[in-house]
C-alpha cells in the first residue's frame, strides 16, 4: 500500500513535468492553415488534460499517504526491496538493445545466435544451465528463423557480414 | 448477401488460404496456451508476414490466428489454473477443480464446444448487424466520427480496470504518443526534433509490440524461471461430456454469448473482461450458485463461450464503423490499411468480396479450432514444457524482426525497444496498457475529424452539440465517466465509513 502511493507520487510528478513540457513546445508549431485551430490545439488539449489528472493523482497519493501515516504511526515497516531481481531485466534490456544495434553489422544469424545464446543463459537458473545445448538451440533456431522468413516469407533481414 | 457468403466462402476454400487458417489456428493456440504469450502478441508478430499476401489470405491467416490464441488459453487454465490469455481467467475458477477431480477430458470437452459455439454464434450476429450498421455509418460525417472516437475513448479509460484516473492518463499518454510526427490535414511535422525518422510518426506495430510483449518478458525476466508443466494425462471419450449435459446448458450457451457479443461491441473492453462479466452472470442466475469455484461446468461454459463470442462482437465496431474496438482489432486495422483497405462503411461497397471473405475465414477458424483442440490436445500440452528461459528469448527475436519488417529501418527496432522500457515502467506504477494503444489509434482519427468537422462548421463549435447522433455519444461519453467517478466516489465514502474513519 505504502509503496503504491509512493510510486503514485513519482509517477504523477513526472508526468505533471511532462505535461508542462508538452504544453511548452507546441509554441514551436506553426499554423499553415487558416482555421481558428491549428496543429497546436489538439496538443495544447491534450497536454492540459494531463496536467489535470497528474494533479488529482498527485493529490490521491499524497492523502493516501497521509492516512497510511494517521493510521500506522509508529508502526513504520521498512520493506525490504529487493533490487537483485532488476538486475536481471537491466542485463536483458542492454543485451536487446546490443542485438539490435549489432544486428546491421554481423548480420541476423550471427547476432541473433549470440543474442539467444546470451539471453537465454541470463534467463535460466543455475540448475537448469547446461550451455552446450543453449549453444545448439540458438544457432539452429536462428538460421530456422532466417530461413523461414527470408525463403518462404519473402522478409528482408539484414544480411552483414556474412553476404 | 446469400450469393455475397457463397463467394466469401470459395474465396477461403482454396488450398492456399486453408493452410493459412490451420497455421494460424495452430500458431494461434501455441501462443494462447502458453502463460504470458498472447493472441495479441501473435498477431501483431505476424502481421508483416502478411504484408506480400493479398488481403483475404493474410487476414485469413491473422482471424485463426486471433481464434486459436483466445481459445489456446483454456488449456493451462484447465490444467495448471494459469490462464494462458487474461481471456481464460474465469475458466481457471472451475476448470482446475474440475481437473483436479479427475474430469479434465469433461473440462477440455465442454471448453473447446463452448469456444465453437459462442464463435459461430457471435460471427453470424456481426454478419447480419455489420452490413446495416454500416449502411447506417455512411450518414456520418465528420462531426459524428468525432463524437463516437471521443466516446470509445472515454469508455476504454473509464473502463478499464484499476483507477480510472490512469486509465485516461495512459489514453492521454498514447494519443501524446500519436502526435509526433506529420500533423494531419495539413501535415506539419510535429514534435520531430529534427529527427527525419520521425517524421512520420511511430509506426503502430514497434509501439504495440513493445507496450505489450517486450514489457511483458521484461517483467518476466525479473525472476529466473523455469519450466511451467509436467505431462498431465487425462481421458476423452467422444466429445467428453454427455447430450443431456449439453442440453441442459442451453441458456447458459445463448446468455455467455450475448454477453460476449456485447461487449466485444463496446469499443475498450474485450475477451479479458466479457470471460469474467459472463462467469458472474451464470452464477448469480443457477440455482447451485455455490457449486462454482468447485468444478462446476456451467462456469467454464461461460466462460469460454463468452471469450469467443467477443471476437464476432469486436468485430462489428471495426467493419462498420472503422474504430477499432481492442488491441486485435487495432492491430487489424493496421493490416487491413497496409492493404490498402480502409475498414468503415465504404469497405462494404469497395472490398465487399474481402468482407465476406473475412466472415468466412473466421466460421472456417473455429471449425479448424474444434478439430484441432480434439485432436491434437496432447501435442498442444507438450508444448506447455518448453522452458520459459528459451521461449521468451526466441520471442524477443520475432518481435525484433516483426518491427524491421515494417519499413526495413533500424529506426523501428530502436522504437520496439524504447517502448518495451515504456511499457515495463508502466507496469511497474500500475497503469493499464490497452488504453495507450487504443489512445495512440484513436486519438489521430479524432483529431482528424475534429479539424475536418470544425472545416466544415467554418469553426463552430455548436453542431458537435446540436447535431443528434454527435450530441448523443458525447452525452453517453460524458455520461459514462461520470457515473464512474460517481461510483468510485461512493466506494470510498463506504469504505470509509466502514472503517470508521
Amino acid at each position: 500500500m505504502l509503496e503504491e502511493k509512493k510510486k503514485d507520487l513519482y509517477i504523477s510528478l513526472f508526468l505533471l513535468l511532462f505535461s508542462i513540457v508538452f504544453f511548452a513546445s507546441t509554441y514551436n508549431l506553426q499554423r499553415l492553415t487558416e482555421s481558428n485551430i491549428g496543429v497546436e490545439f489538439f496538443p495544447r488539449l491534450t497536454a492540459i488534460a494531463i496536467f489535470i489528472l497528474s494533479s488529482a493523482l498527485f493529490v490521491q497519493s499524497i492523502t493516501g499517504l497521509k492516512k497510511y501515516k494517521r493510521n500506522n504511526s509508529g508502526n513504520v515497516k521498512v520493506e525490504k526491496n529487493d533490487y537483485k531481481k532488476y538486475f536481471t531485466v537491466l542485463l536483458t534490456v542492454l543485451l536487446i538493445i546490443a542485438y539490435i544495434a549489432l544486428m546491421w553489422k554481423l548480420g541476423f544469424i550471427i547476432s541473433t545466435a549470440i543474442y539467444l545464446f546470451l539471453q537465454i543463459s541470463v534467463l535460466a537458473p543455475k540448475e537448469k544451465r547446461s550451455y552446450v545445448t543453449f549453444f545448439i538451440i540458438s544457432v539452429l533456431t536462428s538460421c530456422f528463423i532466417y530461413y523461414v522468413f527470408k525463403v518462404l516469407l519473402h522478409l528482408m533481414l539484414p544480411a552483414g557480414i556474412l553476404g | 448477401m446469400f450469393e455475397l457468403i457463397l463467394s466469401g466462402f470459395s474465396d477461403v476454400f482454396t488450398i492456399g488460404t486453408m493452410l493459412l487458417i490451420g497455421v494460424g489456428v495452430a500458431l494461434g493456440i501455441i501462443f494462447g496456451s502458453i502463460p504470458g504469450l498472447t493472441a495479441t502478441m501473435a498477431i501483431a508478430i505476424c502481421l508483416p508476414i502478411t504484408y506480400g499476401m493479398d488481403p483475404t489470405k493474410g487476414l485469413s491467416l491473422l482471424m485463426g490466428l486471433w481464434i486459436g490464441g483466445v481459445s489456446g488459453g483454456l488449456i493451462p487454465a484447465i490444467l495448471l489454473k494459469v490462464p494462458g490469455t487474461p481471456s481464460s481467467i474465469a475458466t481457471t475458477f472451475d476448470g482446475y477443480p474440475m481437473a483436479q477431480k479427475g474430469q479434465a477430458g469433461k473440462a477440455f470437452g465442454f471448453a473447446i464446444t463452448s469456444s465453437l459455439i459462442g464463435g459461430i454464434i457471435s460471427i453470424i450476429a456481426l454478419i447480419l448487424i455489420s452490413p446495416p450498421l454500416a449502411k447506417i455509418a455512411l450518414k456520418f460525417g465528420a462531426i459524428e466520427y468525432f463524437a463516437i472516437t471521443i466516446f470509445a475513448l472515454t469508455l476504454i479509460s473509464s473502463l478499464s480496470e484499476g483507477s480510472i484516473l490512469k486509465g485516461v492518463l495512459s489514453g492521454l499518454l498514447g494519443m501524446s504518443i500519436a502526435m509526433v510526427g506529420s500533423a494531419p490535414i495539413d501535415a506539419y511535422p510535429r514534435f520531430t526534433f529534427g529527427f527525419s525518422s520521425l517524421d512520420a510518426g511511430f509506426a503502430l506495430l514497434p509501439v504495440l509490440i513493445g507496450l505489450f510483449a517486450v514489457s511483458e518478458i521484461l517483467k518476466i525476466s525479473e525472476t529466473k524461471t523455469s519450466t511451467i508443466t509436467e505431462g498431465v494425462s487425462y481421458k476423452i471419450k467422444g466429445l467428453g461430456f454427455s447430450m443431456k449435459e449439453f442440453v441442459s446448458q442451453r441458456w447458459n450457451f445463448l446468455r455467455s454469448t450475448l454477453i460476449g457479443l456485447g461487449i466485444g461491441i463496446l469499443p475498450g473492453i474485450g475477451g479479458g473482461t466479457s470471460n469474467i462479466i459472463s462467469y458472474v452472470a451464470a452464477k448469480n442466475q443457477s440455482k447451485h450458485p455455490e457449486r462454482f469455484g468447485k468444478g462446476e461446468p456451467a462456469g467454464l461454459v461461460a466462460s469460454e463461450t463468452a471469450n469467443n463470442a467477443t471476437i464476432g462482437g469486436a468485430m462489428v465496431p471495426l467493419m462498420s464503423f472503422g474504430i477499432p474496438g481492442d488491441t486485435v482489432t487495432a492491430i487489424l486495422l493496421g493490416g487491413l490499411v497496409i492493404h490498402g483497405i480502409q475498414p468503415g462503411p465504404l469497405f462494404f461497397t469497395q472490398h465487399v468480396e474481402v468482407v465476406y471473405g473475412i466472415f468466412a475465414a473466421l466460421l472456417i477458424a473455429h471449425i479448424v479450432m474444434f478439430v484441432m483442440m480434439y485432436g491434437g490436445m496432447r501435442i498442444f500440452i507438450r508444448l506447455l514444457s518448453i522452458p520459459q528461459y528459451i521461449l521468451f528469448p526466441l520471442i524477443i527475436v520475432l518481435c525484433v524482426v516483426g518491427a524491421i519488417g515494417v519499413n526495413n529501418r533500424l529506426f523501428d527496432a530502436a522504437a520496439l525497444m524504447a517502448f518495451g522500457i515504456i511499457g515495463y515502467l508502466l507496469i511497474k506504477f500500475k497503469f493499464p496498457l490497452t488504453p495507450i494503444v487504443l489512445g495512440f489509434i484513436l486519438g489521430p482519427i479524432a483529431e482528424t475529424n475534429l479539424r475536418r468537422g470544425l472545416m466544415l462548421t467554418q469553426g463552430d463549435f455548436l453542431p458537435f452539440l446540436t447535431k443528434p447522433i454527435a450530441a448523443f455519444f458525447l452525452f453517453v461519453a460524458f455520461a459514462s465517466v461520470s457515473l464512474k467517478i460517481w461510483n468510485n466516489h461512493r466506494k470510498s465514502n463506504n469504505i470509509d465509513i466502514q472503517k470508521g474513519a
